[in-house]
């Protein structure tokens, strides 16, 4: 693990701000992504006062071989988390709150009543904007369903690399799966925005990332966000490639061509970063094309 | 499989077959090919004011219907086929290509190089289908056009948002380009035989069943809804409206809420104000209706006629 | 009073981490917010920000040690 990062590859941590998250999370028994996989922008999101909180336990029942999160037995469902996620959005005074989960193959609704339960609680206890970033649910149509019954504000689902990559960096998942999941929340919830993000430097190619984009385009998915993959630890797969922030610029500007009303192309960029000023920013984007159409 | 070939060109009767062949208890996989006369079919939570001129629609005598599946508003006519398959709900779950593939194959065997994308289907680039998916008790209906000798002149202007004065109009930007097969085959288009084929290699020539094999009561009864104000339009989500327009009588400037169909709220300012002031509030976003409302608060017939217009389309 | 800044854990799990730079050195004055020196975990080059106003007394490693978590990494005024 010696290799130098690239200088653009540099975040700072003040601990006492990562720890104020922790404690409240802890006081809550809540989790939080950003410890969970290890998000290198914990300390910048510290300083915002701002987490994005797993629901369902800390054990997947997946094994991605990008994800720092723990695989393993899954914890069973408490059905007070939900309230208590509320209750950390309200003491954080959030004014977006974004929800994620581990997979849940086990469930028989993957954890969709889960969200749903999240984003109402989250509705009766404070007035924050919702985001939740569901699994494919195996292509559940009931289970996406269930989520989409809640209208959040914006509906997540990652795409998380180029279809050939399927294989090696996400076997358990379906790249047709997951755009079908993206165009199934659109198709049924038109008024959503549906968001996904993906990883880059896995050994894609420049055209395979722009295809990829095309082809979650064509689902109607309204923003985007793509991010360095960085490994967490030797036994994930190797970084190819350090994908330079002009490339990063690069992507963005295509996405936008390609008429995303949002779109976060950075190295350091996570499906949840900055994911509150995406969110207004894409709402303008969105009233400015009404306008000028 | 149940092939079922329907030669009816009327989309609500087509639309209601669709849901009727959904609702029926088997668990055979259901294949239907069906084309409508001119229409435009809007998704189900779908504005279908802000996707389609519907005055333009009316006066053109194309029909107006939102069907029960989500996604965008689609033009239909002779030269466009439809397909639907249903099938019980299964493992995979969500899967549009495998819904696609038979259809795909077919073409394919019928010479068109089409290849599956996404939800899609593309020819050279072009795409010639998209589809759609709901989900009903354990059977699920996906169905999707093959734009095979489509009128394309009339398709994009039938499906053009009329003016920007819906707030939530789908933003769509950079459609695909579409395109007919006919352009790769060539020859004498002839839509009926084309979707024959289709559906004789689909079905692995099996005899298809036409719908008076089915409760043609009961599909008829379903054929009401799809001719029904209340399902077409009174099922839209609420939007609300802003917008101006000259007249011969002077400028109009319009701002209103909907809720079902109905204008819950409203501010006009221009010709008759007076007059018309207390006759949107709780009028029925048709134009006949509005129409006449208007007619009888103004006593002006030409500038009625235009005001509903107006109304229902912002130009 | 005097205190030591210890290796913190960046990441779940984190046992060692090398101190990759020093921005401080011993008589300075910082104040809350600026770096106090750059580790590099798996996933990125992590500078640690100090979090109160101090002044620094003595650095206990030098640049290129490895450090284990929780163990001293200077020695501080606050």
């Amino acid at each position: 693990m010696e290799n130098k990062k690239p200088e653009w590859l540099r975040v700072r941590y003040n601990m006492r701000e990562v720890n104020a998250i922790y404690a409240l999370a802890d006081g809550l028994e809540l989790n939080t992504v950003c410890r969970e996989s290890g998000c290198p922008n914990i300390g910048k999101c510290s300083k915002c006062g701002s987490a994005t909180f797993m629901i369902l336990g800390k054990k997947c029942t997946r094994n991605c071989r990008f994800c720092d999160v723990d695989c393993g037995a899954p914890e069973a469902p408490d059905p007070d988390e939900p309230r208590r996620v509320a209750d950390a959005v309200k003491r954080l005074r959030l004014t977006h709150a974004v929800i994620t989960s581990v997979t849940r193959d086990d469930l028989p609704d993957g954890g969709a009543s889960a969200f749903a339960a999240v984003i109402r609680e989250i509705r009766e206890m404070t007035s924050a904007t919702v985001e939740v970033l569901i699994p494919d649910f195996r292509g559940d149509r009931e289970a996406i369903d269930t989520v989409i019954r809640e209208s959040p504000d914006v509906l997540g689902h990652n795409v998380e690399t180029v279809k050939r990559l399927y294989p090696v960096a996400r076997p358990q998942a379906v790249y047709e799966r997951s755009l079908g999941v993206l165009k199934y929340v659109k198709d049924n919830y038109p008024s959503a925005m549906v968001k996904t993000a993906f990883m880059v430097g896995l050994g894609e190619t420049r055209d395979e990332v722009r295809e990829l984009m095309r082809d979650v385009r064509e689902t109607g998915c309204d923003l985007l966000t793509a991010g360095q993959y960085l490994q967490p630890s030797e036994d994930h797969l190797n970084v190819v490639e350090y994908v330079t922030p002009e490339t990063f610029a690069d992507y963005a500007a295509d996405a936008r061509k390609m008429g995303f009303l949002g779109a976060v192309c950075d190295p350091l960029a996570r499906s949840s970063y900055l994911a509150a000023d995406l969110y207004r920013d894409a709402l303008a984007v969105r009233e400015k094309n009404g306008e000028t159409r | 499989m149940i092939y079922v070939r329907c030669r009816s060109l009327d989309p609500r009767f087509n639309l209601a077959l669709e849901e009727y062949l959904l609702s029926l208890d088997t668990d055979e996989e259901i294949f239907c090919l069906w084309r409508n006369g001119p229409a435009v079919v809007s998704g189900r939570f779908q504005n279908i004011f802000a996707e389609c001129d519907v005055p333009l629609a009316e006066d053109r005598g194309v029909a107006v219907i939102r069907r029960i599946t989500g996604g965008g508003t689609v033009y239909h006519d002779g030269g466009n086929i439809n397909y639907t398959v249903i099938r019980s709900k299964d493992e995979n779950g969500l899967d549009y290509p495998a819904f696609i593939a038979p259809v795909a194959a077919a073409l394919r065997e019928l010479c068109v190089p089409a290849e599956i994308s996404g939800s899609c289907v593309t020819v050279k680039g072009k795409k010639i289908s998209g589809s759609a998916q709901t989900t009903v008790g354990g059977r699920v209906l996906h169905h999707g056009t093959l734009l095979y000798s489509a009128d394309l002149n009339d398709l994009r202007r039938f499906t053009t948002p009329p003016s920007a004065c819906f707030d939530s109009a789908a933003i769509g930007s950079n459609p695909a380009p579409v395109g007919n097969m006919i352009d790769v085959l060539g020859g004498d288009p002839d839509p009926e035989e084309f979707a024959d084929e289709i559906g004789r290699i689909v079905s692995g020539g099996a005899a298809p069943l036409e719908p008076e094999s089915f409760d043609t009561d009961a599909i008829e009864k379903l054929a009401e809804k799809y001719a029904s104000w209340e399902w077409n339009i009174g099922s839209s989500p609420k939007f609300s409206f802003r917008g101006g327009k000259d007249t011969k009588m002077g400028k109009i400037r319009l701002s209103y809420t909907s809720k079902r169909g109905v204008i819950d709220g409203a501010e006009w300012s221009g010709p008759y104000e007076n007059e018309i002031k207390n006759v949107l509030i709780g009028a029925r976003l048709d134009r006949a209706a509005l129409r006449d409302a208007l007619t009888r608060a103004t006593s002006d017939g030409s500038f009625a006629g235009d005001a509903a217009g107006f109304i229902l389309s912002g130009k | 009073m005097k205190k030591t800044v210890t290796m913190p854990e960046l990441k779940k799990g984190m046992k060692k981490a090398v101190l990759c730079r020093w921005n401080v050195e011993p008589g300075q004055k910082v104040e809350s917010g600026s770096e106090l020196f750059e580790t590099e975990t798996e996933k990125a080059i992590s500078a640690v920000e100090a979090e109160e106003n101090m002044t620094v007394l003595r650095l206990l490693v030098d640049e290129g040690d490895e450090v284990e978590v929780g163990a001293p990494l200077m020695e501080v005024e606050m």
